[in-house]
């Protein structure tokens, strides 16, 4: 070994993480090599003055008013968050099932003529955009934000299991990839909080394109969205198209960089299969 | 929301969180100051992470790594913040650029002092820098930096070979600053 290479896997060695034959013939270079010893020896120093070094100042150290300021405030979200989760979970989730009841005997109504039903996007895609563009810019920025810029992250999760995650995949993945043909993965399901809304986000990809189904769950709702029936509006926005329904009051949205049939298509599959009974 | 379960009370959640995520917050806080270097970016960092980190605590499994899980949402919201700057560190014609710019490898020089190390490492780019600190100053391995930082382990070692080049060629800057290591040869490499 040359004093050259010894530099150059000096560092491995230091982290031990070199093959035990490499190990051998680097104590055998340094064993002859006093200059080498020596870089070897500062070497190690460094590495634990950095460690020291990147520690110690105080100005690192948190404020212990920030840091307590920080904790209740934490606190207090969380339990105002309980509240209202209670407040639907108890108070709501009665009549709502019973409402869901009375909505479910209408839908069977609507997907009865489902087939004879022709989406009318021409002219009702301009009374969407402009009563929905906040909507749409902010389920399009989540997808954008969560699905794609943390596609990696999403990727190394997706065997990560999670009571949300096996709820959506029972509800809506499993329905989805019964009806659609091709690759449709499941890589995860959580709340995305996103501009004052909080969507469900479920994280598909169909064939490589990550598609991403938007629920919204809490936030303003604009009042077009009582209007829209059983109709799926399309939008295209950024080179991503965006399929818009509303079920029970609550507005979905499916985007992906897939064409615009395919895109649909899923959106299609999920307003028919979406019961909102688990 | 409707028919959505909730598999603990936020009560519970938030027991949970208190007691696997609070703990943490300093060493967040640490490590938001050397992202920012000002502390009230730091603050707010570091405040941004923990509130999410809450919001999305039903996707941490309690019990695994949740330093690590803290520090992957507050890097993700980092690079939201300084997102032309990520754009510009993820062409990796950046990288074989610096690497090929570092023409030799000086020795370390003799007697550095805490502040010659931090001027040091002060000067090396973000990318490099980052990856250093999480594995040499953090300890986290490479599997884990790349979850945090969110790239392939091949690219997470190849920044932390070239980081810790580029700290020795800044020390021995540094060291000449203060005079330090004069006698100390530079080695080809």
């Amino acid at each position: 070994m040359k004093c050259r290479e010894f530099r150059e896997i000096a560092d491995t060695y230091l982290h031990d993480e070199l093959l035990v034959e490499t190990n051998m013939q680097v104590h055998t270079h340094m064993e002859s090599c006093p200059d080498c010893r020596k870089e070897f020896g500062r070497r190690r120093e460094l590495k634990q003055k950095l460690r020291l070094a990147m520690n110690s100042p105080k100005e690192l150290e948190i404020k212990p008013h920030f840091e307590n300021r920080l904790k209740a405030e934490l606190r207090e979200y969380a339990m105002q968050q309980a509240g209202w989760r209670r407040f639907f979970t108890v108070r709501l989730m009665v009549p709502s099932m019973a409402s869901v009841v009375i909505v479910a005997a209408i839908a069977m109504g609507i997907i009865s003529n489902w087939n004879s039903h022709r989406i009318d996007l021409a002219n009702q895609r301009s009374e969407f955009t402009s009563s929905y563009t906040s909507l749409l810019n902010d389920a399009a920025a989540d997808h954008k934000d969560c699905a794609l810029e943390k596609q990696t992250m999403w990727d190394s999760m997706s065997k990560i299991e999670s009571a949300e995650k096996t709820l959506y995949s029972e509800k809506v993945v499993k329905p989805l990839q019964k009806q659609l043909s091709g690759n449709l993965e499941y890589l995860d399901a959580h709340d995305c909080p996103y501009a004052g809304r909080i969507f469900t986000h479920i994280i598909l990809r169909d064939n490589g394109h990550i598609v991403s189904v938007l629920i919204q769950n809490f936030g303003e709702v604009p009042a077009m969205a009582q209007n829209l029936g059983d109709s799926i509006l399309l939008e295209k926005a950024n080179g991503l198209q965006i399929a818009g329904f509303q079920k029970d009051n609550q507005p979905f949205f499916v985007i992906s960089d897939l064409t615009e049939t395919d895109n649909l298509r899923i959106a299609r599959t999920i307003s028919d299969v979406w019961n909102p009974i688990a | 929301m409707l028919g959505i379960k909730w598999s603990k009370s936020l009560e519970e959640r938030w027991s949970d969180f208190e007691n696997e995520a609070l703990p943490f917050m300093p060493d967040l806080y640490r490590n938001a100051m050397r992202l920012t270097r000002k502390e009230s970016d730091a603050e707010d960092l570091v405040q941004e992470t923990f509130f999410q980190a809450l919001k999305s605590f039903n996707r941490y499994e309690v019990g695994t790594n949740c330093k690590a899980w803290l520090m992957m949402i507050m890097h993700n919201l980092n690079l939201k913040r300084y997102r032309k700057i990520r754009t510009m560190a993820l062409v990796d014609d950046g990288e074989e650029t610096i690497a090929e710019t570092i023409p030799f490898e000086p020795s370390i020089p003799e007697g550095l002092t805490d502040e010659g190390i931090i001027s040091a490492m002060e000067k090396i780019p973000e990318r490099f820098r980052q990856v250093v600190i999480l594995a040499d100053v953090e300890e986290y391995s490479y599997k884990e930096i790349s979850l945090i930082v969110g790239i392939p382990v091949g690219t997470v070692m190849s920044r932390i070979h070239r980081g810790r080049k580029l700290l020795r060629i800044e020390l021995a800057e540094v060291a000449k600053g203060f005079n330090l290591g004069q006698n100390q040869r530079v080695a080809g490499i």
